[in-house]
């Protein structure tokens, strides 16, 4: 199992967000978590990526707990998380915020082979390779956020409503690239609201209510009963 | 009727320290949005570490400043550490709170060794003075212009090119996003802070032997950095050199062609004049939205 | 129901009046703050705060004679307690402090204040509380005028400094164009209003009058401004920092001498020492309130007793200010008797004649007329590296440049 979660606790001061959520994410896989406005959907992905600290409950990436590690750890670990505000570096170019990304790799060659292969993925980050972040689309953005997490080769994306706000052909785009990523080996978690997208991109879906998981199932049993499964994200 | 070129070299020669005090403000502000009011009492440290060294270990001279700059550092870093780092994510007013409370407690640690006597730092040359095409300057002052240009060069280096300049701009541009991408923060913030320090307290060792050494000698300082730092828009590493230079030319021109007695706050005017035609300073992206 | 509630408030009330009057009254057998073998007074200055390196100095010198008077037996089998507190230069906290000292310490005498704002703070509070107050080392001249009888001091008041400075410039020859430079608060311009007033009698012309700020790092400006105005004397009130920031540039942009200061860099060897070694300090004058420079046999005593209790103290000017004060108290407190009463110590007080002042140049006279005790100065300068005590005036015999 690449990630497992059991009974993970979280939240900001005293308000709880996270109450008791368990989730497995196998090796390969494609993993969505589902959930309505406040279901702790983006909370969870904070704590797996260190960004916040988890109050009670265990994290194990590829068989080693990592709850209490910081961001940095949790990142040269193989792990790393796509932010829905994206957070680019906005005064710095396209290549430079792909360069940023791979601070684990050491050499300039190393570097300069990763951000060909995103280059290969998101051909238009070629086209706008001087440009300042703070100056790019939104979909460029996600794209940009998306290649800069791929510099670092990690064994687990992480992606937090990669689609939100783009245009349905990007969506579209982005899916294909993700699912290209997968078939390369690329394990993925990532957090939607496009329940289309998700039933389409996943293997398995989560849908969390209120800090915890109140259903899974395997994607293609949930793809006819829509409907269903609509209910719970309400 | 006074010769301009004398009153010119004379502010550049001042406002080179501004500059190098503002260039701490400002490393400082980019990363963690908050003005250090501590920041001339670094300065203040430093050189009575230089003292210190200078005069009780007899190290040489150089080496007594390269003894400030390092242990300057290291105080920076541990003020970090110490203070900062568990209050960091408070509200900048908290913060600049916490500095103040720094300036206060730093100043009055400093008395209880220095507080019963006005010391004098040595300057670096015996020559009171050079003749430079008819001008006359001290040689500290030579240094000083020297110390500023070449340290604002090393750190545009330092920025564009060293893998820890770059993780400090990443961290400055967005923090969440630097430790998305695997940036230890702290480290970052401690490292920017011992950067600071390091340039405030080798603006001391220079400041010193211009302005006596007592424990509060760093507050007039800080004021002109920190209009310095307006003027460069309080975000730009090249905006604060800028700026130091022209509040110490402007310093002079007023003193000079108008009037000694508002000489000293026309730096304040300088502020003032800023903050309500130009916000964002000379150099500045962004709207100053905390001072 | 609120009616009722006013009787026993008021009742209260007046119980308590009562009880304070009755406090205010009882001790009417002893006088506030002696005992049958102690004298209390109570003592303030800057003890925090930037202007506590001179602070420190100033009370050690009048601790160590009432130290040395304890030591030797005593005001009539009494021995004098000191209780000290920090006023830090600030109105506020001297007020503060005074207040203190007066209610809950029951001081018997004050003897403090050496920053003149925060001294000057406390005059009415002395006054009203018919505390007598002995000036430390605050110059300010309304601290000790209009005389009052419960206020004296015996430093030379900032008005009698100027005086002294324009009289000694006008005792040298072929001087007609007179530069100041100078600090605008209340201690420059307390000596600034005796200056002007009298350079106004002719024969001098003020050429030009600037500002150094205090803290000031650089004096181009005002040493330009100067040299442009062709002065053939220099007056500058500022303290020693600045003094030896202008001094720097003086000699950096080649402005001439002679220079005047006053009796604030007393010290002229740590004053050229400061503007970068003797070189810079070459035709200084300042004058001086105590009777001898540092190290000089006219010093000697007062040393050795600051050093016998106070080892760690380095002897400078200002460690000397607080003893002539101390000198006077010691003195009225031994003249007003073993019955000790305020009225006696007052009445004592303002009868001391030609008191030796211990370090300093004058001799202490107080009369009911004029509570300001020590009026005497002379200049000093330096010459071969060492300070020479010029007397008064200028005079021939007294070699310059």
């Amino acid at each position: 199992m690449m990630l497992e979660v059991r009974d993970l606790t979280a939240g900001y001061g005293h308000l709880r967000v996270l109450r008791g959520l368990s989730l497995d994410v196998p090796e390969g896989g494609v993993v969505a978590l589902l959930g309505g406005n406040g279901a702790g959907k983006t909370t969870t992905m904070h704590v797996l990526a260190g960004l916040l600290a988890a109050s009670g409950g265990h994290i194990r990436f590829r068989g080693e707990s990592i709850r209490g590690l910081t961001s940095n750890r949790i990142f040269a670990r193989g792990m790393t998380l796509v932010a829905q505000s994206r957070q680019l570096f906005p005064e710095m170019t396209v290549r430079e915020n792909l360069e940023m990304g791979a601070l684990v790799a050491r050499t300039r060659r190393e570097i300069a082979k990763l951000t060909d292969e995103v280059f290969d993925l998101f051909p238009r980050l070629l086209e706008r390779v001087d440009n300042r972040a703070a100056s790019l689309s939104g979909g460029e953005q996600q794209m940009l956020a998306t290649g800069r997490a791929l510099m670092s080769r990690p064994s687990l994306l992480l992606l937090d409503e990669p689609t939100t706000g783009l245009a349905p052909i990007i969506v579209h785009e982005l899916g294909r690239i993700l699912r290209r990523l997968n078939e390369g080996g690329l394990t993925i978690l990532v957090v939607e609201q496009n329940v289309q997208m998700a039933l389409k991109l996943a293997d398995t879906v989560y849908v969390m209510r209120n800090g915890a998981v109140v259903m899974h199932a395997p994607a293609s049993e949930v793809q006819d009963s829509a409907e269903m499964f609509r209910s719970y994200l309400s | 009727m006074v010769n301009l070129l004398t009153l010119l070299v004379a502010g550049l020669a001042n406002g080179s320290l501004y500059a190098l005090v503002a260039l701490g403000l400002v490393l400082i502000y980019k990363t963690q949005d908050v003005v250090n009011f501590a920041h001339g009492e670094i300065l203040m440290a430093g050189a009575f570490i230089g003292f210190s060294a200078y005069t009780f270990l007899h190290l040489p001279y150089g080496w007594s400043l390269v003894a400030a700059v390092l242990l300057g550092g290291l105080l920076g870093a541990v003020i970090e550490r110490v203070a900062f780092r568990r209050v960091a994510n408070q509200h900048h007013i908290t913060l600049a709170m916490v500095t103040v409370g720094l300036s206060v407690l730093m100043k009055g640690l400093a008395r209880i060794p220095f507080g019963r006597d006005i010391n004098t730092y040595p300057p670096a040359f015996k020559a009171d003075r050079v003749v430079l095409w008819g001008i006359p300057i001290s040689p500290q002052h030579l240094l000083t212009i020297a110390m500023a240009a070449s340290l604002a060069v090393a750190l545009y280096l330092f920025f564009r090119f060293t893998a820890l300049g770059k993780k400090m701009r990443a961290t400055q541009q967005t923090i969440v996003g630097a430790q998305l991408v695997g940036i230890n923060t702290g480290n970052v913030f401690a490292s920017t802070w011992a950067l600071a320090a390091m340039i405030g307290a080798a603006a001391g060792v220079l400041a010193a032997p211009l302005s006596l050494l007592y424990p509060d000698m760093g507050t007039n300082f800080l004021l002109k950095g920190f209009a310095a730092a307006v003027l460069g828009g309080f975000e730009s590493v090249p905006g604060a050199i800028v700026g130091g230079f022209i509040v110490g030319v402007v310093e002079m021109l007023f003193g000079g062609f108008v009037s000694t007695v508002f000489q000293q706050v026309s730096a304040f005017f300088i502020i003032i004049l800023v903050l309500f035609l130009k916000p964002d300073g000379l150099f500045g992206r962004r709207a100053l939205a905390r001072v | 129901m609120k009616r009722y509630r006013i009787l026993p408030t008021s009742a209260l009330a007046l119980c308590a009046a009562l009880a304070l009057m009755g406090a205010r009254a009882a001790p009417a057998a002893a006088e506030e703050g002696v005992t049958a073998d102690t004298i209390r007074v109570g003592m303030f200055g800057p003890l925090t705060g930037p202007v506590s390196i001179y602070g420190y100095p100033i009370n050690d010198g009048a601790l160590a004679v009432y130290k040395a008077t304890n030591d030797a037996g005593g005001i009539n089998g009494r021995k004098i307690e000191v209780i000290q507190e920090d006023d830090a230069c600030d109105p506020a906290k001297s007020r503060a402090a005074v207040k203190k000292l007066i209610s809950r310490d029951h001081v018997f005498a004050i003897h403090g204040g050496s920053c003149s704002g925060a001294t000057f703070a406390t005059r009415d509070t002395m006054i009203d509380e018919e505390v007598p107050f002995m000036v430390m080392a605050a110059t300010l001249d309304k601290i000790s005028l209009p005389v009052n009888r419960y206020v004296y001091t015996t430093t030379p008041p900032g008005t009698s400094d100027g005086a002294e400075i324009v009289r000694f410039i006008r005792s040298m020859p072929n001087v007609k164009r007179v530069g100041i430079v100078r600090h605008v608060d209340e201690w420059a311009n307390a000596k600034m209003e005796s200056i002007n007033a009298s350079l106004e009698q002719p024969g001098l012309t003020v050429v030009a009058n600037e500002v150094l700020d205090r803290n000031a790092t650089d004096a181009t400006t005002q040493v330009l401004h100067l040299k442009a105005a062709k002065p053939d004397v220099v007056i500058f009130v500022t303290y020693p920092a600045e003094g030896a920031v202008f001094l720097r540039d003086a000699r950096k942009y080649d402005l001439a001498g002679p220079f005047i200061g006053t009796n604030g860099v007393t010290d002229l060897l740590d004053l050229a020492q400061r503007a970068g070694g003797l070189n810079a300090a070459t035709d200084v004058y300042a004058t001086a309130f105590v009777a001898g420079p540092v190290g000089s046999p006219a010093m000697a005593a007062s040393t050795a007793l600051l050093k016998k209790y106070y080892p760690d103290d380095r002897p400078q000017s200002v460690s000397f200010y607080g003893m002539s004060g101390a000198y006077a108290v010691v003195d009225a407190l031994r003249r007003a008797g073993p019955n000790l009463t305020r009225k006696a110590f007052l009445d004592a007080l303002e009868s001391t004649k030609n008191l030796p002042a211990g370090p300093a140049f004058c001799k202490i006279n107080i009369t009911p007329e004029n509570h300001q005790g020590c009026l005497a100065q002379q200049m000093w300068t330096l010459r071969d590296g060492k300070i020479v005590a010029l007397g008064e005036t200028w005079s021939p015999t007294n070699p310059t440049n």
